[in-house]
């Protein structure tokens, strides 16, 4: 609300003859939420800058004595000393007024309660009782528009209900920058309309169906599936990026039927992202796992008990040369936890590693010591911010809001160093470095302006580069800013801390550190821990014979890892079938996160715990990996998450090793480029084929559209049309795709790496960084 | 025709054994039938003293309802519960069944009938003590009571059971000072022969006292309303036989049944003349070869019966407290105070004592009791008065005080104010 | 003597019999217990009421042979009502479920498609279950449909032996379609709104939403 950076006073007033004390700048509709008082409102909203648009917060005002000659909306006057508020209860003018007020809203207002989706959740209808008249005087033909109209494939807007708070507009412009919806009109006929050509393409979108007061903006998913009293709504945390919103899970007879955003001012506000509003489909898609499956001398697979293929998974992990875990990013705390304990006490390895993506050994390095300590107060209270292989809004939506809100506000400054400057970076107003994948270190060195109080966040992307992370640790280590390394999982940093890496133990205990081990030791109760480094994803793949996998995708690895996979001996654990399971021997279900509890580490480290909502046969990671241990008799005793959970407290805190690691990375400057070739780059769009937003439709319609993005000289030199079919390729594979102009470097050719048309992890060699010939399709 | 003492107890001493057997199962089948007939005959008349109809589907009118509910019964899932003592658990419903077919031995049932052929009359035994037989019977039947309500090793059959055996006995005694005056008058205890003295007058006329009292301990004796309550299903769920299930419970069911009609027979034969016809119609009873009077007997046990229902449909139950201390404090004195007038009455006219004397007794007995409930009335007055002038101060008389007593005397004193 | 049930003494500490010497109407304003037994041929007169009415006419019906005939009103069985031109009523909006205090109703909406309506407007039930095992017939859900959907039948004769069969689906509920109507789905009546239905405005089925029931 008030910015941190300046300094308040307090202001004492009296609302109703109550005194309350606040800070100056508050609005007196919230001095007044302070003593509990409530003033009806439809504009106001605290996350928003007030607007004074329903003139609903009528009150009576009077400052030292001089009363204001009219009720006033008390959501856009700040308190003054001295000043004494009348509402709605203690003033009969304030009362009639939004008696008034509401009465005007439902004059035009349809009779649609029983078919619209806000029904039992209606702030219109819970005010319109508590603070309205019982009866209308209304007696003409209230006005109609056609409905519902969708402005995207997710957002449906019925112009009649919509009381015109203009809180749906003002979220797209202020919050998310996106100002795609205004109010067009004026007067009875004043309408909440879309820009012709262009749709309501925001990734926040989903927000205003949530904070429209009435039903004017409903989401398609969820239309006419259930009302507020069959609901049973549970927090939880999403489990997609990392950004670490809470959430709201509404289950109706054991299905997910909405997440809505939940309230956490330190992390998401009350925002979320479209992704994590309506991507939960994938639970309860067709192809779930329900019972254990192995996989017969014949090559096919059949249906088996527990105790069968516990047994058999048993056997084929005693009996292997080296055995490995493979876990995905996705799993919680807990689970990440019992993978970790199962690879150190039953496989007694360390051949562990939860980057079931691209991966390197600079990375490894950089996880372990370096110590990222940014977090979303330092975005608040920083000015500087740096983005280096780091896209906010594909990849962590709510860093974006963060980032953009500072912007907002008080004109953060922030750097970008990416290939193309993406649609996320105009919105930040930022000065665009563009640098290739591959190429950044040079970039890094044009960055200035870095002080004690600027956050340089790092993306996931930055291992592709050589050298990279270890020169933006150094550089932020010099200049006193503050690190924050973001990976794209909720997961990863999670399985970071609970040791399921090669290089490190629970804790970031680093596994060549005897007294680490010792610690480790005395909480796991064993003699020995094994102390040979173990093997990354790309060794695993290579060496190892037997590989555990936990939610494993081998087309997010790279494009040789399903080969590498169907000539070892591999235990999958999965919720649906998929690649891993595809080359599996025996495969094992596992609960999927609204099934059951756990915590999981958004980027900065902050936990966010939640219990299941769904009751079901399914059990957590750890406890079959429990079962399973007990099965080769090396016990890990995690029989349950809250067991995890009590034997992860009883780590200390380890204290930063310092080691030198840094690697410095090659100079590929000359990477001599044909005249047809280009250098390409991509990252994950929020909206792609991403596994986990399978079976849901109408989020899908609303993903941008495949595109090959290239500088607008190269596409001339190439003789290339905007729009026009483009095809890229390198090593026989190629893909196509429309043509787009973006502001870039001449020799990047940029493309989405997992959207329809284009999932170029499992078809190039590596995607990004590589030299691809750019032709006509 | 009988009519002088000892003479059935000569004609059933001529008896062969197979003429006993067929008496015997012929007893038992009727007493059978009849329970089942009662079943039904119940149902349907309490039925319309409450204005709705009884069962009416199983047979025709329903008839067959008893048969269905015993078959119902034997069907049913025998429990016997793991805390009870399981031998007893099954000898106490056998020795409640058993012992009230047993009281029928000795009742009259017609009078002298050829019975294949043979001259009897349709009572299996005559013994010289026939009435004390019954009533040791009826003591012997409370075992099967006791025995079922302690042994079924659950607290509400033992606290229904104690209930119900010592209601029984103590309606027992009454019942047996109630027939003292009839053994005084009729000179004897053989069931026969007190059917023969009564061919002037029978002796619920001429005793009239002690049929009444009579009337009401036989319904005391079996546990029928209104002195059911040791069996009501609010009180104690379903007394001494709540554990029991299937056949056991059948048994007692008969038991029950059989037991009103045993008494009703005794009442019949001890009162109402037994098998004689009403008075006036004496000539119906050589009809049908004698069998005719089966039909007297019958129909007076069913007026009995039906008096036990129009009992149990019109009046309340009576509490436990209340109806042992009428049993104790109001029946049995009363029945001492008769006997000893109608002894001193008989002894006097046995000895031949002048009209004058005998009436002049019997003045003075109703004098004597005038002076003595008016001197209680008084009494009684007297004592509610002082109570109202009650003070702790100076109690007239002693009172155990406590808690209680100061509540009370707190609550007049508010109410006064 | 006041007469306030609580104050009478349920210890037997004053005597019942206190009331020597009162008046009958005193007697009479005694609480019942502690009033003076009656006389002996007025106790006797309850035996002739109840053999007065073994003679009296019975209550009992005879049924299943006699059925009596149930009030206008009855609170039978539930049904789902249409418009005359075979369009349900029931909008899916979920009130009644919200109303039932025995949670008997299970609701679920689903979107009309263009011209394929179910109901008149966007919204109709696609799923309708009542469990009449958890029913109390209490008549609430009727008096929060806002479409006059659901209405009660006069029909109670639902036992069955089976719990499943006692969910009554939509099928079961629906009210027959009746000559004149169109099976649904169908488009609405041309030129019309939700409104006019509402309001009792279509009163057949036009040629166009599809081939009229007529058997």
């Amino acid at each position: 609300m008030s910015d941190q950076l300046t300094t308040t006073t307090d202001v004492t007033l009296k609302i109703d003859g109550f005194e309350v004390t606040v800070p100056k700048g508050t609005l007196v509709i919230r001095a007044a939420e302070k003593l509990g008082i409530q003033i009806p409102r439809f504009c106001d909203h605290p996350l928003l800058a007030p607007a004074g648009a329903c003139r609903q917060c009528l009150v009576d005002i009077s400052i030292n004595g001089r009363a204001f000659p009219k009720p006033q909306a008390s959501c856009t006057i700040p308190v003054e000393n001295g000043m004494e508020v009348k509402t709605q209860l203690t003033s009969t003018v304030a009362d009639k007024a939004q008696k008034g007020i509401m009465e005007l809203l439902l004059i035009n207002h349809p009779l649609d309660c029983p078919v619209c989706d806000k029904g039992g959740e209606c702030p219109l209808q819970n005010q319109a009782m508590s603070n309205g008249n019982g009866q209308s005087r209304y007696e003409g033909v209230k006005r109609t528009f056609e409905k519902p109209v969708a402005i995207s494939s997710q957002v449906l807007l019925d112009r009649e209900r919509c009381v015109l708070c203009a809180r749906c507009t003002r979220f797209s412009e202020q919050i998310a920058g996106d100002p795609f919806i205004t109010l067009n009109e004026r007067g009875a006929l004043q309408q909440v309309g879309i820009y012709e050509k262009e749709p309501f393409d925001s990734y926040y979108s989903g927000n205003t169906v949530q904070i429209c007061p009435v039903g004017a903006l409903t989401g398609a998913t969820y239309r006419f599936r259930a009302r507020p009293f069959d609901l049973v709504s549970n927090p939880s945390a999403c489990e997609h990026c990392a950004s670490g919103c809470a959430m709201r899970t509404d289950v109706r007879r054991g299905k997910t039927l909405r997440r809505l955003a939940g309230d956490d001012p330190t992390v998401n506000e009350e925002w979320n992202c479209d992704k994590g509003r309506w991507a939960f489909k994938y639970e309860s898609a067709r192809n779930r796992i329900t019972t254990p499956y192995i996989r017969d001398e014949s090559g096919v697979l059949r249906e088996a008990s527990w105790p069968e293929a516990l047994s058999e998974a048993a056997k084929l992990l005693l009996n292997a040369k080296s055995a490995a875990v493979l876990m995905g990013g996705r799993a919680t705390l807990e689970d990440a936890y019992g993978y970790s304990k199962f690879a150190r006490i039953a496989l007694q390895t360390n051949d562990i590693d939860f980057r079931a993506r691209l991966n390197s050994n600079e990375e490894r390095e950089f996880l372990a010591n370096a110590r990222p300590n940014a977090t979303y107060k330092d975005i608040d209270d920083a000015d500087h911010v740096v983005l280096i292989s780091f896209e906010p809004e594909d990849e962590s939506p709510i860093v974006f809001l963060r980032i953009l809100k500072a912007v907002t506000k008080r004109k953060l400054a922030v750097t970008v160093i990416s290939p193309i400057k993406s649609r996320g970076t105009e919105k930040l107003k930022a000065n665009f470095i563009s640098a290739s994948a591959g190429f950044e270190l040079k970039a890094i060195e044009k960055v200035d302006g870095l002080t004690n109080r600027s956050v340089i966040l790092i993306g996931e992307r930055a291992l592709e580069t050589e050298g990279l992370l270890s020169s933006v640790e150094q550089l932020a280590t010099s200049k006193g800013a503050k690190l924050g390394w973001i990976p794209r999982r909720a997961g990863e940093v999670a399985a970071l801390t609970a040791g399921a890496i090669g290089n490190l133990l629970p804790g970031l205990r680093p596994v060549q550190d005897a007294k680490a081990r010792v610690d480790v030791q005395t909480v796991w109760g064993i003699n020995q821990l094994p102390t040979k480094t173990g093997k990354s994803t790309d060794e695993i793949l290579k060496d190892s014979d037997v590989i555990l996998l936990g939610g494993v995708d081998a087309n997010d690895i790279s494009s040789s890892a399903k080969s590498q996979l169907s000539n070892k001996k591999i235990i999958a654990m999965d919720i649906r079938f998929g690649t891993s399971t595809e080359v599996a021997h025996v495969i094992l279900p596992v609960a999927s996160v609204v099934e059951k509890n756990g915590t999981f580490l958004d980027w900065q480290g902050k936990p966010r715990s939640f219990e299941s909502a769904v009751e079901s046969l399914n059990r957590s990671d750890v406890r079959i990996l429990s079962m399973l241990a007990d099965e080769m008799k090396r016990p890990i005793n995690l029989p349950t998450v809250k067991a995890a959970a009590n034997e992860i407290a009883q780590f200390d805190k380890w204290e930063k090793s310092t080691s030198n690691w840094h690697v410095s990375g090659t100079n590929t400057e000359n990477l001599n480029l044909g005249p047809t070739e280009a250098i390409l780059n991509s990252w994950r769009l929020l909206l792609d084929r991403g596994s986990l937003q399978e079976g849901e439709d109408n989020l899908a319609g609303t993903a941008r559209k495949t595109i090959i993005g290239l500088n607008r000289t190269k596409a001339e030199k190439l003789n290339l049309v905007e729009g026009e079919l483009v095809k890229i390729s390198a090593d026989s594979v190629s893909i196509s795709a429309p043509l787009k102009i973006v502001e870039t470097e001449e020799n990047i050719v940029w493309v989405p790496r997992n959207s329809t048309g284009a999932q170029l992890v499992s078809k190039f060699s590596k995607p990004s960084g590589i030299k691809v010939s750019v032709s006509k399709a | 025709m009988i009519n002088s003492k000892g003479m059935v107890a000569q004609l059933l001493g001529q008896d062969p054994g197979w003429v006993i057997a067929l008496k015997g199962l012929l007893i038992f089948i009727f007493c059978v039938v009849l329970t089942i007939m009662a079943v039904w005959g119940e149902r349907r008349i309490v039925a319309r003293m409450q204005m709705r109809l009884g069962p009416n589907r199983v047979g025709i009118f329903g008839i067959i309802q008893g048969l269905a509910d015993g078959v119902k019964l034997a069907l049913k899932e025998d429990l016997i519960p793991k805390t009870a003592d399981k031998i007893v658990f099954i000898i106490a419903p056998i020795i409640s069944a058993t012992t009230c077919f047993m009281a029928f031995a000795v009742i009259p049932l017609t009078g002298e009938v050829s019975f294949f052929g043979h001259k009897t009359v349709m009572q299996l035994t005559d013994l010289p003590v026939g009435v004390l037989y019954v009533l040791a019977i009826a003591s012997v039947g409370v075992y099967g009571i006791v025995l079922a309500g302690w042994s079924s090793g659950s607290t509400y059959p033992l606290l229904g059971g104690l209930r119900s055996s010592a209601q029984v006995i103590s309606y027992e005694v009454a019942m047996a000072l109630s027939l003292v005056a009839v053994f005084i008058y009729a000179g004897s205890m053989s069931t026969s022969d007190i059917v023969v003295a009564q061919d002037r007058w029978w002796y619920a006329v001429i005793l009239f006292p002690s049929f009444a009292i009579y009337c009401i301990s036989m319904v005391g004796e079996t546990n029928r309303a209104p002195f059911d309550l040791a069996e009501a299903e609010g009180e104690l769920v379903g007394g001494f036989h709540t554990e029991y299930s299937s056949l056991k419970f059948a048994l007692f069911f008969l038991a029950e049944y059989i037991n009103i009609l045993a008494v009703s027979s005794l009442a019949t034969t001890l009162f109402l003349g037994g098998y004689r016809a009403f008075p006036g119609l004496g000539f119906t009873e050589t009809w049908l070869g004698g069998w005719f009077t089966l039909f007297w007997f019958f129909a007076k046990v069913l007026i009995f019966f039906f008096v036990f229902v129009w009992l149990r449909g019109t009046l309340p139950r009576l509490r436990y407290d209340q109806f042992m201390q009428f049993g104790w404090k109001t029946l049995i004195p009363v029945s001492l105070a008769w006997i000893l007038i109608v002894s001193t009455l008989r002894v006097m006219s046995d000895q031949g004592a002048p009209q004058y004397l005998i009436f002049g007794f019997a003045f003075a007995v109703v004098l004597i009791y005038l002076v003595i409930s008016n001197y209680s009335d008084n009494a009684k007055a007297k004592l509610a008065t002082d109570y109202k002038n009650f003070t702790p101060e100076n109690p007239e008389f002693p009172i155990p005080i406590s808690n209680r007593t100061e509540q009370v005397i707190q609550i007049r004193d508010e109410a006064k104010k | 003597m006041t007469k306030n049930f609580e104050d009478h003494d349920s210890n037997n500490l004053i005597p019942r019999n206190d009331e020597f010497g009162l008046s009958k109407a005193e007697q009479d304003s005694k609480f019942i217990a502690d009033q003076a037994p009656a006389p002996l041929l007025k106790q006797l007169l309850g035996f002739w009421v109840t053999f007065k009415s073994m003679f009296k006419k019975v209550n009992t019906v005879q049924y299943p042979e006699v059925k009596e005939p149930t009030a206008p009103r009855f609170h039978g069985r539930h049904q789902l009502n249409r418009h005359p031109d075979g369009l349900e009523k029931c909008i899916g909006c979920e009130l009644c479920a919200w109303a039932c205090p025995a949670d008997a109703i299970y609701v679920e909406g689903a979107d009309n498609k263009p011209n394929e309506n179910y109901s008149p407007g966007e919204r109709y039930g696609k799923v309708y279950q009542i469990n009449y095992l958890r029913c109390i017939f209490c008549g609430l859900c009727i008096e929060a449909c806002p479409t006059r959907a659901l209405t009660m039948t006069n029909e109670y004769e639902l036992a069955d032996d089976q719990r499943g069969k006692l969910i009554f689906e939509k099928e079961d509920l629906l009210a027959p379609l009746r000559n004149g109507m169109v099976k649904p789905p169908h488009p609405m009546y041309p030129n019309t709104t939700d409104e006019n239905y509402y309001r009792g405005e279509v009163t057949s089925a036009h040629p166009s939403q599809g081939t009229v029931n007529n058997d």
